[in-house]
């Protein structure tokens, strides 16, 4: 955990960032940028690069509230790292605690 | 200049699963072309008309439309509007490409627009959603989301009834 803080600054902000805002149950944040090397996002294909990023959260926080909102109250607080040139892409799944429940029910089924 | 670029660089294109000749919209002169409905809105300068109600409502450079107002009409003319990186049938980004994917297996028509050909366009779409992220889906005037939230409608079944009531809005256009 100590090496991400020095080579990885973007996903440890966006991992403080989140759970600071959300307090989530969950939190997975994976960085993708390898894989879209070569691509617009990640033209010189830097395998420490921090360009797309998934992020897979469950939080409290979103009970009652809509998909777009969801997604806004995460872009709203990483408005700046979402600006050109920083992250490229972000895959967002965002989901309450009882959705994820349900979720998993349905898998084991 | 500006409004001379902007008719040469946008393209609508309409995509319609079942009858695939409307994608030749893509080649059709190039201009701001409202591919779904048979209304077009003309911004050249210099048209004789009549009465001041028929008169270009645009008729210097600093007065043609905003980018917010065009993407307006887009998204107003018609009931399925995707804003994405490349074209459907050569989507330039994974999460375009899924998009398209998605409305094509719900038999959907929808028109789209790349932004990677328009970087106005890029940004007017970010800032008129206030949404940060490409693509960008409307039905029926309303921004649904992305790709993620498109897949997931998709999976909860929440997508089809709103595709459906679309697809009415199509219809209709048609008859």
């Amino acid at each position: 955990m100590a090496n991400n803080a020095v080579g990885r600054p973007l996903f440890s902000l966006l991992d403080s960032k989140l759970r600071a805002a959300f307090n989530p149950v969950n939190l997975t944040i994976v960085n993708e940028s390898r894989m879209h090397a070569g691509h617009s996002g990640n033209p010189s294909g830097d395998p420490d690069a921090e360009t797309h990023f998934r992020v897979e959260m469950i939080s409290e926080a979103f009970e009652k509230k809509p998909l777009v909102q969801r997604h806004r109250q995460v872009y709203d607080l990483l408005k700046e790292e979402l600006e050109p040139g920083k992250i490229h892409a972000l895959a967002l799944k965002l989901k309450t605690p009882s959705e994820a429940e349900k979720e998993a029910s349905k898998r084991t089924l | 200049m500006l409004s001379f670029s902007r008719a040469v660089s946008r393209h609508l294109r309409v995509d319609n699963t079942k009858t695939s000749s409307l994608t030749g919209f893509s080649f059709a002169p190039a201009r701001w072309i409202q591919g779904a409905t048979s209304s077009t809105t003309d911004t050249e300068a210099g048209e004789a008309d009549t009465h001041d109600d028929f008169k270009p409502r645009y008729k210097k450079e600093d007065e043609i439309p905003t980018i917010h107002q065009l993407i307006e009409e887009d998204v107003k003319g018609n009931p399925v509007m995707v804003y994405m990186k490349g074209v459907p049938d050569a989507p330039m980004c994974g999460f375009s490409r899924a998009v398209v994917q998605i409305l094509k297996a719900y038999e959907v028509p929808f028109s789209s627009r790349n932004v990677l050909q328009d970087e106005e366009l890029r940004q007017g779409v970010k800032s008129y959603s206030k949404w940060p992220t490409i693509p960008q889906v409307y039905v029926n005037g309303e921004f649904i989301g992305g790709c993620d939230i498109l897949v997931n409608m998709s999976k909860t079944g929440e997508l089809e009834p709103i595709l459906e009531e679309a697809k009415k809005a199509q219809s209709k256009r048609v008859g």
